[in-house]
């Protein structure tokens, strides 16, 4: 993501980040689209595992812009860990409510919708899962041991392993207390999805323009022809939009004022803009881009499993319209587009 | 959205928007204009230009000492956004105030910037550009008018084409090749004069579209006669003039905002509601971050940063989203059993479907954008 501002402080946190994800591309686990110790652990010896966790409870204390600056670094090159899952939606969330066991060695999250059934993140690394279910009015929460026996029926998207946990009515649900705080960690859950999707929407344009820049058909490299040119202007565009909105909801996060409609805006952009930008960037590649050694899956899966997760654009784009109703309507639009 | 604006404060553009909105209210409530789309192009109200002049909207950025405002760029875009937004007729001074005051600024000679800006700032004097010509279209560089040095200036010949208010403008900037393309590169040779529109030897033309209104002209010049002093800077500076300000023209709020009116009108009706409420949300996301995204490049070139990627793409997802809401208004409608047609967003409909043809079109074309922008990232 292009950051208009950053600070001193926050440019070196991008390098740093940016080092030690790139140093990760072509380890043998990530090839194998594995979860990466080394990495993890490297993560967690310069503290941005429990990234934005404060300092008393042994996290860094960053703030959104930092959380993004290293989420969208990652995911600008193409690597997935769980830091947004430990740290920054469970982390926060048992923190939030005050649960007396804290956090795990390492958490992941997953939201159910039924109270049965539950699609699940990094379930094959995880130590614990924490469940958060909206039964009508009503925010829950469990925690899983993701132990041996737990039947998660697993599929690898985009070097992650996303489970579907069925049987969750069993679990030992409590509330999360404030009703407001489930309503939280879904805008939450939005941001943090938000953000990674606009950083792998630059990994994925740089790769695709560098590649049709160095590939060669018909005597000349395929960005000279027009028809290719419009799919790389696709994707810029389409990026730079959600970016835009990204943007957006970080200048709200950063003063503590984001409202629902940031995050929906957000959320509609980066799904809306995640379908064309896979799809022109799958074109661009040409069939290489569908093997399994070539990089290109890494960011097009995690595009698609992001996009839907945490509310999908047209949830969210749902959400927005439901808040422009009323004989204010017509003002309201324009007070939501310009913020004032 | 905290506004991230170099030294002009964030409270100080809220309540400049605040102030504008509230006097574009007050004339909408008064019946002073009826909102109209594309209003920047349709909306031609000299007694408004010169209210707006009066308050102080208009020649922003053009210093106090040539009758400016002396603001920043910054503030110029709130109110643009702001005037598009309430579809105000801003057609008569667009140019003048857009196009012709900044590259005043830039190039003109002292007794240009004295003659022309304090009234277009008053908003009382109007412009034209005469860039295209029949022959040449996206391919401004192979303009073929003529300007020959005579003795104390230049005769002009030639034709300019698609040369909106020409029949109601003062003047306008006239495109001329006045060094022969042997031996000089295309770029090369190129200036730009200011030529008063009742010279002797100007023709104007109209060029009726299809609604039957009357924006466009064809524009004859024959040996018209310039003095030495209506060259606008440096003779064979034309293409570094009409270049250099691109970024502005491509990034700025009416590239997104054409069909606002229409969008507006259609959620006012409740029709957007029952009839088109699944596109509705994912349209107001996407116009919020063309907000953010053109207010963006509004920031860098202020701070003096080069922004011509973002620019171009700000135009092509601009008016690719505006189009898209002449789409969705024309659907929402239809499924609503034709409600609505008689009122103001049926009009406005009708109107933004004529207009629409023109919006990837104009200022460069789609097609040449993407290649500014494939350019940008792969060179």
């Amino acid at each position: 993501m292009m950051f208009p501002s950053l600070s001193v402080e926050d440019r070196d946190l991008r390098v740093m980040a940016d080092a030690l994800f790139a140093a990760a591309i072509d380890r043998e686990a990530t090839r194998n689209l594995d979860f990466d110790p080394v990495l993890w652990k490297e993560l967690e010896e310069v503290g941005l595992v429990r990234l934005t966790a404060p300092e008393w409870d042994g996290g860094s204390n960053a703030s959104w812009l930092q959380a993004a600056v290293v989420l969208g670094s990652a995911a600008d090159n193409g690597i997935q860990v769980p830091i947004a899952e430990h740290d920054l939606l469970a982390g926060w969330l048992l923190r939030a409510i005050g649960d007396p066991d804290g956090s795990s060695a390492l958490d992941t999250v997953g939201i159910t919708h039924d109270g049965d059934s539950c699609v699940l993140p990094w379930g094959d690394v995880a130590e614990t899962a924490v469940i958060v279910y909206q039964a009508g009015r009503e925010w829950l929460y469990a925690r899983l041991p993701l132990t041996s026996d737990v039947s998660q029926s697993p599929v690898s998207f985009g070097g992650v392993t996303w489970s579907f946990l069925t049987g969750l009515g069993a679990l030992n649900w409590k509330p999360v207390g404030d009703a407001g705080l489930g309503a939280l960690f879904f805008q939450r859950g939005a941001a943090v999805r938000s953000i990674q999707l606009a950083g792998a929407m630059e990994g994925i344009l740089a790769m695709t323009a560098e590649y049709t820049r160095t590939r060669n058909q018909f005597g000349q490299p395929l960005v000279k022809f027009q028809a290719v040119q419009r799919l790389i202007a696709d994707i810029a565009g389409d990026s730079a939009l959600a970016s835009a909105a990204v943007l957006r909801l970080l200048d709200a996060l950063m003063t503590d004022s984001a409202a629902e409609a940031d995050f929906a805006v957000a959320k509609s952009c980066v799904g809306r803009a995640a379908e064309v930008v896979v799809r022109a960037a799958h074109q661009a590649h040409g069939a290489i881009g569908t093997t399994h050694e070539h990089r290109l899956h890494r960011y097009s899966g995690a595009l698609y499993a992001w996009s839907q997760d945490f509310g999908g654009a047209a949830i969210w784009e749902r959400r927005l319209v439901e808040r422009m109703a009323g004989p204010q309507r017509a003002t309201n639009v324009w007070r939501l587009v310009t913020g004032v | 959205m905290n506004q991230r604006s170099g030294n002009v404060s964030s409270d100080g553009l809220v309540s400049l928007r605040r102030e504008l909105r509230g006097f574009l209210d007050d004339c909408r409530r008064e019946g002073r204009f009826t909102p109209s789309v594309d209003c920047w192009v349709r909306g031609w109200d000299e007694d408004f230009s010169k209210e707006l002049g009066q308050r102080g909207y208009l020649g922003m950025t053009v210093p106090q000492k040539y009758g400016g405002q002396g603001r920043s760029h910054l503030e110029r875009f709130v109110v643009t956004e702001e005037l598009l937004a309430a579809g105000a007729p801003v057609a008569a001074h667009w140019i003048a105030d857009r196009q012709i005051a900044p590259s005043l600024m830039v190039h003109g000679t002292e007794e240009q910037k004295r003659n022309y800006l304090p009234r277009i700032a008053a908003g009382e004097c109007y412009f034209a550009i005469g860039m295209s010509e029949p022959d040449s279209g996206s391919d401004l560089a192979s303009v073929q008018t003529k300007g020959t040095k005579v003795d104390g200036g230049y005769r002009i010949t030639g034709s300019k084409v698609w040369t909106s208010g020409a029949h109601r403008a003062e003047a306008f900037f006239v495109l001329t090749r006045t060094t022969t393309l042997e031996g000089v590169a295309k770029h090369q040779g190129l200036s730009q004069f200011i030529v008063p529109l009742d010279s002797a030897g100007v023709e104007v033309r109209p060029i009726v579209s299809a609604d039957g209104m009357h924006h466009f002209n064809e524009v004859f010049l024959d040996e018209v006669f310039v003095p030495d002093a209506a060259v606008l800077g440096r003779i064979g500076d034309g293409w570094n003039q009409v270049t250099s300000e691109l970024a502005f023209e491509r990034s700025g709020p009416e590239r997104f905002l054409s069909t606002y009116v229409l969008f507006e009108s259609m959620v006012d009706a409740g029709l957007a509601y029952d009839h088109g409420s699944p596109q509705l949300g994912a349209l107001v996301a996407r116009l919020a971050a063309l907000h953010t995204l053109s207010s963006g490049v509004a920031n860098r070139l202020h701070r003096g940063e080069l922004a011509d990627t973002d620019a171009a793409l700000v135009k092509l997802l601009g008016t690719a989203f505006e189009g898209d809401v002449v789409a969705w208004a024309g659907d929402a409608m239809a499924l609503a059993g034709g409600k609505g047609l008689a009122a103001p967003c049926g009009h406005h409909l009708r109107a933004a479907q004529v207009q629409r043809a023109g919006f990837t079109l104009r200022g460069g074309t789609s097609e040449v954008l993407r290649g500014v922008v494939t350019r940008g990232l792969t060179a």
